[in-house]
């Protein structure tokens, strides 16, 4: 096993298939698929979408999309995300019928939260009545499935013939992959799949129905904000949630270098500007720190490219005073918005509101410059703080126990030449040391805050960057982790190298935080706060229960002078074409802590 | 409540604690109402409910139950239940922990289990939101996400509309048909300071009613079919676990010569050893119970799970002709929405009530009737009793077939009440009995996998200081996605055997791209692609025990298994959970029905 020469298309080949003619309606779906781009499809069987998987194999041959097997819905919906936080691009998972798709739910959550752009099949219990076993085929059935996710997904159909699959596919396609991207869930009924064509079906060109290039600025306003940056002392850049191309990323960073903006970044997202760069302000986090809530009060012009939650972030960046410089916000995300979800999150005040894609916006301000031929302002200096002191994982005494930033410090240590793919990181962030200097450097958080999602968004950000030469790895807490453990398997199935950290402090401890929080409001002893929150006694032997899911994995590091030559191990395994999990044990405690919610008493 | 389990978790230093803030309420009626545990997740949505159970309540009546998904909380809850006939409750965080828990709760909507969900939401006062999490953890009316497929659900705006909510949940969920119900606490509402004069309802005045009896001139008219029917047969479905009215369903049959039909898919409702038991229950009628069901000239349906299904395959497309009494509360349910109420069934004599009243009211018709006198000739009605295959039969050596491990597991119970929580499709039923109602539990219902390490743990839980020995025997594409499930039984020390019937395979989904392949005139041989849980094997003893449950296996031949489940069961008694492993032939006793083109 886990040889790398034994590749992903060499598993789970079918025999015989001969020469198969598209003759069921299943097999249009499985076609859609194909002319649509998608290369994989992750999932969990099920006979709801037996037609569907049967023109997979013995019409498609499993190829062009490939299925890549998981062990739960979860898992299928979080690998999709995880190859879309790496690649921009739509993978697709299948869920089968309203059972498979309720455990998708909460990963579809995540994946719409993140923007995430996944082509979800479902399939139903036979619509027609008189063709449903008995029981199973009636439980399995639910009218309207797309319901359960209307209010979270970008578009959803239920179509009722075999061209109207055609119609749907490519519309699914479209709207997925249109900026705000995200997922979208097409039902197939098990009666429609299992139906034979009576006609040949057109499909038409799939070049006649892409995706439109994203919206821009007006003219008016790309002028006004290029006025705004060019006369700016301090202008700042807030850049959110963005494309994965490279190219993408050298016009952010050439916006920045041409106006000399300090530019702030959120761990929440994938990478978007080099952090080592000296426009970068501070570390990447999680939230808002010091250094940012400087710049930002110094700034007399804020422009915020698609960040995220900007106007909870106000909020904290306005705690020193209100902020006195123009704010620009470019961002599509308003088109996403319902009354359903919250993740609206709060209305920010700006001077200058410009729906548009904001990379494209940044190319267009770099045209306008370009066309007025300014100069930069920009010094060449460190506009940031200067980069924290911290002590090497690799001077520090053998023997002290491991914070959870250790981590990720240690990875870089361990990093040299290594171009690593890191998926996420857990409690510990980023750290002092590991830099984001590459669109794949960094992949972000989960969208939606909903636990379980990192080992499958691992396996699927793995499967992404498979071959090319990016080491897969990633820091996850052992609550998240043990809420989708069993992913892993999937990752051994297919030879997909990776390398899992565990950030384990046995417990859900951000939880804990927030009953000691409570226990103080009412007066009530802090010492319970332990009290169903630990995942201890027994403690999980991490070790066993990846090795029992076909990863290597050592037995847990729990002293510093471990961690860098375990880390060194894992990285060489994942060259080596390897799935490697570390088990860390790590202190409770966070490098910054999240804001807690006051409580009657306030903050 | 289990003696034992008070042991964990302890909190310190809570003193006297006042009830003070709205959280408290809702944890204080949980009391009242009887909830002894609380299966759970944890999450910040809830932390001031969180803090009412450990710093108010003392974590006790009820005690939380530390679970490390909500798919897990949900199905230990329904587990519970099913054991019971008494609802636990579980909470679920906020949007995510529901979704997360939306597929537990159909398959306990469909098993119809009492339960009491707990969730909750971030502040709906705006104002109190923390940027970023609070904002992505509120949605509008989260109990729209379930409402088609839980009894009642609700949000209270304050403390005293809380309790009023509690007694109401108490209420609907143990009324017939008894099912799940969801409350949803806002976390700013939670923390929220209460009236002190604040009055809390007496739960003893917000009983439910006594069970529906039918109207006095149906029974006198089933009673009239029943006793001059030459040929009647009772299709038993869905029943309480009471020994009392086991016995009653046991006299009604001997008085009036019933053979008896029951469904593998829930718990079991008559003894299968008995003369009129007409089949050993499998995933369709078997031989002797279809051709009693076409002898028939009056059919007493108790509440079958779905008697038109069941038509559907003893009759096919030829006319029902026998007589059809058919006694279920189940249609109050049913909505428009979800398909779990089957398809339209037959009834000549219609009953909205409940069967265990209904047989009490027929037993007394039918003696009155007969003159006490029984229509039975004492013969067999069905198939004997005995068994084809014996375990004795079976060589040492030999791979284990699903067949073989029921044979295996009957010659392991000797002398010890075993409950088998759930079985997997491939069960042989005829080399197994079940002779009282907490032999066999019944699946998952709603047919949603996961359930089976979760509802098993339930199970464990609620027979922890009876005289039951909880057996569950999964397959390992459920176990598989439930498997985490077991750090909780290892944490509570819940006595539970857990026996993986593992085929390596999602194996009825092979058989199912069989039909489809068959159909269509493509490969039958590609039927085990995106199937397998193969290549490599998940170790699932290794898996066991990297949660602290102790594991043997994977057990491969006949020979040794035997030793092993016993081996198994005294892990058992000695108050543990344990897990085995065991390797078994792809195939089924009794293969369910695949739909055909």
């Amino acid at each position: 096993m886990n040889e790398i020469s034994k590749d992903l298309k060499g598993l789970d080949r079918p025999e015989n298939i001969g020469n198969p003619q598209m003759g069921w309606a299943s097999d249009v779906a499985a076609e859609m698929l194909r002319r649509i781009g998608v290369k994989y499809i992750s999932l969990n069987p099920g006979a709801s979408y037996r037609g569907l998987h049967d023109s997979i194999v013995n019409y498609l041959g499993n190829e062009d999309p490939q299925m890549i097997i998981c062990l739960h819905e979860d898992h299928a919906v979080h690998v999709a995300q995880g190859y879309a936080k790496a690649t921009g691009e739509p993978m697709a998972c299948a869920l089968h019928s309203n059972v498979g798709l309720m455990h998708g739910l909460m990963a579809t959550f995540n994946a719409w939260c993140y923007r995430a752009p996944i082509i979800m099949m479902g399939a139903t219990g036979p619509v027609d009545s008189a063709i449903r076993r008995p029981w199973i085929d009636w439980i399995h059935t639910m009218k309207d499935q797309g319901a359960l996710l209307r209010n979270y997904v970008k578009w959803d159909d239920e179509p009722r013939s075999a061209g109207a699959i055609v119609e749907s596919m490519y519309r699914a396609n479209q709207i997925a992959r249109s900026e705000p991207p995200g997922p979208v869930y097409i039902c197939l009924d098990a009666g429609l799949q299992e139906d034979a064509l009576e006609e040949e079906i057109n499909i038409p060109d799939a070049s006649r129905f892409l995706p439109s290039d994203p919206p821009r600025a007006s003219e008016d306003a790309v002028a006004e904000v290029a006025d705004l940056l060019l006369n700016a002392k301090n202008p700042v850049l807030m850049i959110g949630r963005s494309a994965r191309t490279e190219d993408a990323w050298n016009a952010r960073i050439k916006l920045a270098e041409a106006v000399g903006a300090s530019v702030l970044t959120n761990l929440r997202n994938a990478a978007v500007f080099p952090s080592n760069h000296l426009l970068h302000i501070g570390r990447p986090a999680g939230g808002v720190n010091p250094p940012m809530r400087e710049a930002v009060g110094a700034a007399d012009v804020v422009v915020s490219l698609n960040w995220q939650d900007f106007g909870g972030t106000q909020r904290l960046l306005k705690r020193d005073g209100p902020i006195k410089g123009k704010i620009v916000h470019c961002s599509l995300e308003q088109y996403l918005h319902n009354g359903f979800g919250m993740e609206v999150f709060e209305l920010p005040e700006t001077d200058i509101n410009i729906n548009a894609d904001h990379d494209a916006f940044v190319g267009q301000l770099l045209a306008e410059i370009e066309r007025r031929g300014a100069k930069s302002n920009w010094d060449g200096k460190n506009r940031g703080p200067e980069p924290a002191k911290y002590e090497p994982v690799s001077s520090r005494p053998a023997d002290s126990s491991i914070e959870p930033a250790d981590i990720v410090t240690a990875l870089a240590e361990a990093q040299g030449d290594r171009k690593i793919s890191l998926n996420r990181v857990a409690s510990g962030g980023i750290g002092p040391a590991y830099e984001l200097t590459h669109p794949l450097s960094y992949l972000g958080h989960d969208g939606g805050g909903g636990l379980a999602s990192g080992p499958g968004t691992s396996v699927g950000a793995a499967l992404a960057v498979k071959g090319t030469g990016w080491l897969a790895v990633s820091v996850l807490g052992d609550g998240d982790f043990m809420q989708g453990n069993t992913a892993l398997w999937s990752a051994a199935r297919y030879n997909i190298p990776m390398l899992v950290i565990i950030s384990n402090n046995s417990s859900n401890f951000n939880d804990e935080l927030h009953q000691e929080t409570v226990a103080k409001d009412r007066d009530r002893p802090v010492e319970n706060r332990w009290i169903g929150m630990r995942i201890s006694e027994p403690n999980i032997e991490f070790t066993e229960l990846a090795q029992s899911l076909g990863f290597e994995a050592g037995p847990p590091v729990t002293k510093m002078g471990d961690l860098l030559g375990r880390i060194e191990e894992g990285l060489k395994a994942v060259e080596d074409g390897k799935c490697h999990l570390i088990d860390v044990r790590v202190s409770t405690g966070y490098a910054v802590p999240p804001l807690m919610r006051g409580g009657s008493k306030g903050e | 409540m289990a003696t034992d389990l008070k042991k964990y978790d302890r909190p310190e230093n809570v003193g006297n604690p006042q009830m003070g803030w709205a959280s408290d309420v809702a944890a204080e009626m949980l009391r009242r109402m009887g909830i002894k545990y609380l299966s759970m997740n944890p999450g910040a949505s809830y932390r001031g409910f969180h803090d009412s159970l450990v710093n108010y309540l003392g974590n006790s009546d009820p005690q939380m139950i530390l679970c490390l998904h909500e798919d897990h909380a949900v199905h230990i809850a329904q587990g519970y239940a099913k054991a019971t006939d008494e609802p636990m409750g579980c909470i679920l965080h906020s949007n995510v922990g529901l979704m997360h828990g939306m597929m537990g709760i159909f398959n306990a909507w469909c098993n119809r289990v009492p339960m009491v969900i707990m969730g909750a939401t971030g502040p709906v006062d705006a104002m109190k939101r923390r940027p970023w999490i609070d904002w992505i953890h509120t949605e509008k009316d989260q109990g729209a996400l379930i409402r088609n497929f839980v009894k009642y659900d609700d949000e209270p705006r304050s403390a005293q509309a809380l309790a009023e909510t509690m007694v109401r949940v108490n209420k609907t969920i143990r009324t017939a048909p008894t099912a799940p119900a969801y409350v949803c606490l806002d976390a700013g509402l939670q923390e929220s300071a209460i009236d002190p004069e604040m009055k809390l309802p007496d739960v003893s005045r917000f009983q439910p009613g006594a069970p529906v009896c039918a109207p006095q001139e149906s029974i006198d008219a089933a009673a009239e079919l029943l006793c001059n029917a030459k040929n009647p047969v009772f299709m038993i479905g869905r029943v309480k676990r009471s020994k009392e009215s086991w016995d009653a369903r046991v006299k009604l049959a001997e008085l009036l010569g019933a053979g008896v039909v029951q469904d593998i898919k829930v718990a079991t409702a008559f003894p299968t050893d008995h003369l009129l038991s007409l089949a050993p229950p499998g995933n369709r009628p078997r031989e002797e119970a279809v051709a009693a069901l076409k002898e028939a000239d009056v059919i007493l349906d108790l509440n079958s799970l779905d008697t038109t299904g069941t038509f559907k395959l003893v009759f096919g497309r030829d006319e029902v002709r026998a007589k059809v009494i058919h006694v279920s509360m189940d249609s109050i349910l049913h909505n428009g929405y979800s398909m779990d109420h089957m398809g339209m069934p037959i009834g000549d004599i219609t009953m909205l009530a409940e069967v265990e009243p209904v047989v009490d009211q027929l037993l007394a018709a039918c003696e009155k009737k007969l003159g006490g006198k029984s229509k039975w000739d004492g013969k067999n009605k069905g198939r004997t009793p005995e068994v084809d295959t014996k375990y004795s039969d079976l060589k040492a050596g030999d791979p284990i077939s699903v067949e073989a491990l029921t044979l295996g597991m009957n010659e392991a119970r000797k002398g010890r009440n075993i409950t088998l929580a759930n079985v997997p499709i491939g069960w042989a039923a005829d080399g197994y009995h079940w002779t009282h109602p907490m032999d066999y539990l019944g699946n998952d219902a709603g047919g949603g996998l996961a359930s089976g390490p979760g509802t098993a743990i339930g199970v464990g839980l609620g027979l922890m200081d009876s005289d039951r020995t909880p057996v569950a025997i999964l397959g390992d594409g459920d176990t598989m996605q439930g498997s985490s499930a077991l750090w909780t039984a290892a944490h509570y020390s819940i006595p539970v055997l857990i026996i993986i019937s593992n085929n390596r395979s999602n194996f009825n989904d092979e058989i199912h791209q069989e039909t489809v392949a068959k159909m269509r005139n493509r490969p039958v041989e590609n039927r085990w692609i995106g199937q397998r849980i193969d290549d490599p094997e998940v170790d699932i003893g290794r898996y066991a025990a990297s949660l602290g449950v102790e594991s043997a296996g994977p057990i491969t031949t006949i020979g040794d298994l035997v030793p092993a489940i016993e081996k198994g069961l005294k892990a058992v008694d000695a108050g543990k959970p344990y897990v085995l492993n065991v390797h078994v032939e792809k195939g089924y006793a009794v293969p369910p029905p695949a739909r055909e083109a």
